[in-house]
């Protein structure tokens, strides 16, 4: 027997765990699943994976900068970057429920930009998202854009960046991490296309019919999305009733139909009538606070409503213009800690994702 | 272990179903943190462990197909906050002969005062080694890993690994032939 045998006898005898305690923490992981939407990079991702069976274009590496020459134009919900967007302080609403009707009304009165025939609603999801390698906790940047053609049987463009930045606590721990994994500091492009919302053309070149089996509130179509009820009450009921997680309680789903309810308008292509709807179903969601009226994302301030996530650690908000009720996108804020040295401090976004939208022509990706 | 089994690798289940991931390893990282912290703090640290991975799915790397080392390399950063309590113990044991993580269970301090003096006598060894050669030690005598495995849960080169099992075992076997003592 060596010393190795020695230290495995050390406490080798002691029992199994109590069940209790198993089951308890096996309902906690439950309920942490069941409040989280899915990660952006398991949005689109991995149903363009599932999509494309691995790859089409996907393994395609554009040059970096390679390019669409986005022809913004002037439609009436207009391009967001940099617009002097906070409103008069005397008009700020003063809690969560006001915030979201008088969103809910400026869209109404602001509808959906004019797409002509042959251009494109072109949506710009940039992502931060908590990452941590090499015992280093950090941010990363990504960037999702979709091309959503005029017409119903256009073709559908998808373009994804990685390694578009990091943000780091100190300087040493970039340097670790650019060590053990310079992957996260390379830009890597992929572009793929197809119909109705979904990849239409298997890796081989053989066609592959289209559809949209996939589609649901995580994965919008424009289809899915015309056939919702614009009536708040049972816009939220239907959200609620098509929340699939075999683990959810009741008591969460209401917090589930939040999530969707930001992940749909991350979307980028909701039409004005359901983007307003979606604003008053949010309103019915017990629990929602106003966090502020004056939050940033990605350099544009709006006001964020949030809702606690069940287990207390993550906070997901949503956030708008008050002037448009332009939806400029959602985050998670980290709201305790986990006593873990891989998580983002207590304040920070955790995942945020700012999301804006344009009108273009035809990208022609490849 | 989880690399086989029906249902897929552990690599599939991180991204389609956590829950399962949960009953394929629970009780063995809870038997893990139970042996270097205690029940009770096992406990408290398993539904933690498994929380702390969901959230980091996301960065799970995907060509690993057995995700104990990623649960384990969790479970270490959890642990590392009750290192404090944990030499104690040993100590504990060491000086008095008895384990106060057997002597946690009812009934169970005749079998721990009962443990043989050598036991009494590593865990002292234990108690002196540093934090990331206990680490690696355990890892390997406890949970079996291989060396690449150790390393992936640490995240650190399999060369660092070999050398803190290798300080680590020189100190054991120092520890039990007192004749090579150091």
């Amino acid at each position: 027997m060596d010393e190795m045998d020695t230290v495995a006898r050390l406490r080798a005898d002691l029992p199994d765990p109590d069940p209790d305690v198993l089951t308890d923490a096996r309902t906690q992981l439950l309920r942490r699943m069941s409040a989280t939407p899915p990660k952006r990079r398991f949005g689109w991702r991995p149903v363009l994976a599932r999509r494309l069976a691995i790859g089409v274009a996907t393994a395609a590496a554009v040059a970096v900068g390679a390019g669409v020459v986005v022809a913004v134009t002037d439609g009436p919900a207009g391009p967001s970057h940099g617009r002097p967007d906070a409103a008069s302080p005397a008009s700020l609403p003063a809690d969560a429920a006001s915030a979201l009707t008088l969103a809910a009304d400026h869209t109404t009165r602001t509808g959906d930009p004019v797409v002509g025939a042959g251009q494109y609603t072109h949506v710009t999801q940039d992502l931060w998202q908590g990452e941590y390698v090499a015992g280093v906790s950090f941010l990363a940047r990504m960037r999702m854009e979709v091309w959503v053609p005029a017409s119903s049987g256009g073709v559908w463009w998808w373009r994804e960046t990685d390694g578009l930045g990091t943000r780091f606590d100190r300087a040493a721990d970039e340097r670790k991490v650019r060590a053990a994994h310079p992957d996260f500091f390379r830009r890597k492009v992929s572009v793929s296309s197809g119909h109705d919302g979904a990849q239409d053309r298997a890796p081989a070149g053989q066609p592959r019919p289209a559809g949209n089996s996939g589609t649901g509130w995580a994965f919008p179509t424009p289809a899915f999305l015309a056939r919702q009820p614009r009536d708040p009450k049972k816009l939220l009921a239907a959200i609620e009733a098509a929340q699939e997680d075999s683990s959810r309680t009741k008591a969460d789903l209401p917090t589930l139909a939040f999530l969707s309810i930001a992940q749909t308008m991350s979307s980028g292509f909701v039409p004005a009538d359901l983007r307003a709807a979606l604003y008053r179903a949010a309103r019915l969601v017990p629990g929602i606070t106003l966090e502020s009226t004056a939050s940033d994302i990605n350099g544009r301030k709006g006001i964020s409503i949030g809702r606690l996530l069940p287990y207390g650690y993550l906070r997901q908000e949503i956030l708008f213009d008050p002037k448009t009720g332009q939806f400029l996108g959602e985050r998670q804020v980290v709201v305790r800690s986990t006593y873990d040295d891989a998580h983002r401090p207590v304040g920070s976004a955790y995942a945020s994702t700012a999301v804006t939208v344009d009108v273009t022509g035809n990208p022609h990706l490849f | 272990m989880g690399v086989s089994e029906p249902g897929g690798t552990d690599a599939d289940l991180v991204l389609t179903d956590f829950a399962a991931l949960f009953d394929r390893h629970a009780v063995a990282i809870h038997r893990y943190l139970a042996r270097r912290a205690g029940t009770g703090a096992a406990d408290d640290l398993l539904a933690q462990t498994f929380l702390v991975a969901y959230e980091r799915r996301g960065s799970y790397d995907r060509s690993r197909p057995d995700a104990r080392p990623w649960l384990y390399g969790i479970a270490g950063n959890l642990l590392r906050r009750r290192w404090r309590d944990e030499v104690r113990q040993y100590q504990a044991w060491a000086r008095t002969g008895v384990d106060p993580v057997a002597a946690d269970h009812a009934g169970r301090v005749a079998e721990a005062v009962d443990a043989e003096s050598a036991a009494a006598g590593l865990a002292g060894v234990l108690a002196a080694l540093s934090r990331t050669d206990r680490e690696v030690l355990l890892l390997v005598a406890w949970e079996e890993l291989t060396y690449p495995e150790v390393a992936a849960a640490l995240d650190i080169p399999i060369g660092t690994v070999r050398s803190r099992l290798h300080r680590a075992r020189a100190r054991i076997r120092a520890a039990v032939t007192p004749s090579e003592g150091d």
